[in-house]
């Protein structure tokens, strides 16, 4: 009886003592600088999913809002069917690139590692995730007593206990490895936010090179949980980084851009930040939620689209005339929560006051960048008809939003869904039809069908809307 | 009272001001790949569209031209009117 005293004793201590001790999971070191491993866009398969229709899908934030919004959206490109070469295939299969944020990088991250699984009616996406509330389970792990004496260590912050209820719920312990194993498109581009540069930080090698790290080490719920690390409710999460110690070799773009801050300012600072994961004291990485720098997952996709600098980069391959159609479906679940201070003149409360603080730079930045994209796109297709050399492309800009919704008492209603990872069932099945809705009566999605198949050889100038 | 632009073309002009279009055409005796800044960006003799700044043109291998490569700034270009730049044959 005594001695089984002893071992228990013996094991509380032993697991007082490992838990007093916690620490996130160590990002591995890149060993050698190789622009040809890694998960990057140029190393995956195409599977007959060829650049020629090149379909970029971007996923905002917005919690279980967002994800089954996008899955919807999903849901319904797999039903779509084009002709490529002859051969049908469903849109789904053509898509090349997902950008994400927050809420959306569930449903992006899930479909990446799992394919078509996503879908299964009743299977793991939607019985763990969607229907689940997942919220609840975030928060009753902070009443578990072990629990606390590993958020006692200031290298063990809630964001871990949120990767860990992920990787039981959906991911296990898959990495990067996986998908750079698998090889297949799409792309993922899961988005998070580099708290001290205040600039966009994507799970993609690319990123990772700069500072000697090595994504493949990284559990694919690490990268999800970044990118809905919602600030105050989580702590921030910590990467390890290693500059200088793997023989990375700086891009020529860089030196070229740091002479050109007079002319192309945002080029300039890009070559900066490059060289900040460079800096020998940059022993760590701190990541909030994706929504603080894009909260529709579009600024990455938007710099492929008007920069040589970056991999991939869909300005280059219009350049190598690869791509004849390409399309740029912005999924974006932002909700309009009714405001009442305007029907009272006392002075709104604190909470309120914060809210604004906190969502209308946001919701205005997103808004310029949805305006940057349309401008873009309105640029080149007015050059290609000044300079009928350039390479001739087709254009589609499709955007799905709730301010879509024609009937005003619905729209509102989808406004006024909260943002959470717990909603009602109903909410969810509700969304995901809506998702499906608003992109199957896209007028630039009957557009693009209309157009028939896509052939090897380019069109003519064309832009939608 | 706000302020009233003297030029009405000036706020689109600033607007546009934020998409870095520029337009360049290599000239070069045959149809060569372009790289910019070590990544295949375009072909010889076809205009093509990089963004505003200082950019390193070279042909790849092989290496039968000259200069073997040139960096130029490249800005106030139109896509009717690509900047030029001369590779030659050697």
């Amino acid at each position: 009886m005594r001695a089984r005293a002893w071992r228990l004793a013996v094991v509380a201590l032993a697991a007082f003592l490992t838990a007093g001790c916690a620490s996130f999971p160590e990002t591995g070191r890149l060993d050698k600088y190789d622009p040809n491993k890694g998960y990057r866009y140029e190393l995956l398969e195409a599977n007959g999913n060829d650049d020629e229709l090149f379909v970029v899908l971007t996923f905002s934030g917005g919690g279980t809002r967002a994800a089954a919004f996008s899955y919807g959206v999903l849901e319904e490109l797999r039903k779509t069917t084009v002709t490529i070469n002859g051969e049908r295939r469903n849109l789904l299969e053509e898509v090349d690139l997902i950008s994400s944020i927050s809420g959306g990088s569930f449903t992006a991250a899930y479909y990446g590692l799992r394919g078509d699984e996503i879908f299964q009616e009743g299977g793991r996406f939607q019985r763990n995730f969607l229907y689940r509330d997942v919220q609840g389970e975030l928060f009753g792990s902070l009443f578990n007593p072990y629990n606390w004496l590993r958020l006692a260590s200031p290298e063990f912050g809630r964001i871990e206990l949120a990767t860990e209820l992920y990787q039981e719920l959906l991911f296990d312990n898959a990495t990067f490895r996986d998908l750079e194993r698998q090889a297949r498109k799409p792309y993922l581009m899961i988005n998070a936010t580099d708290m001290t540069k205040g600039s966009r930080f994507t799970f993609v090698q690319p990123q990772f090179d700069p500072p000697c790290a090595d994504l493949a080490t990284v559990p694919i719920a690490r990268a999800v949980a970044a990118s809905s690390n919602f600030p105050i409710a989580f702590t921030p999460l910590a990467l390890n980084s290693y500059p200088g110690s793997c023989n990375y070799t700086e891009p020529p773009w860089v030196k070229n851009a740091l002479n050109d801050l007079d002319v192309n300012p945002r080029r300039y600072y890009s070559a900066r930040l490059l060289r900040t994961y460079q800096e020998k004291n940059r022993g760590y990485i701190h990541l909030l939620d994706g929504g603080v720098a894009d909260n529709i997952g579009l600024r990455g996709p938007l710099t492929s689209l008007t920069s040589g600098d970056v991999t991939p980069s869909i300005l280059n391959k219009l350049n190598n005339k690869q791509i004849n159609k390409l399309v740029v479906i912005v999924v974006d679940a932002k909700n309009e929560t009714p405001n009442a201070a305007d029907q009272s003149p006392s002075a709104p409360e604190l909470p309120a006051v914060v809210k604004s603080i906190a969502t209308v730079p946001l919701d205005n930045y997103s808004f310029d960048t949805l305006e940057l994209l349309q401008q873009v796109f309105r640029e080149r297709d007015k050059n290609q008809r000044l300079q009928p050399g350039l390479h001739q492309v087709e254009i589609y800009r499709i955007y799905i939003g709730f301010d879509q919704i024609k009937d005003e008492a619905e729209r509102a209603r989808f406004f006024s869904i909260a943002t959470s990872f717990d909603l009602p069932q109903e909410q969810v099945g509700t969304l995901r039809r809506k998702g499906a809705e608003l992109l199957r009566q896209s007028p630039c999605l009957k557009a693009l069908l209309e157009t028939g198949s896509v052939p090897k050889q380019p069109g003519a100038s064309r832009l939608c809307p | 009272m706000g302020f009233v632009s003297a030029h009405p073309i000036a706020p689109l002009a600033t607007c546009t001001e934020t998409v870095m279009d520029e337009f360049v055409k290599v000239i070069f005796p045959g149809e060569r790949q372009v790289y910019v800044d070590g990544n295949p960006c375009g072909f010889t003799n076809e205009p093509f569209q990089v963004q505003t700044g200082t950019h390193t043109f070279h042909l790849g291998a092989p290496w039968n031209y000259q200069p073997s490569s040139q960096t130029v700034r490249v800005t106030g270009t139109l896509a009717p009117l690509p900047m030029i730049i001369v590779f030659q044959l050697i």
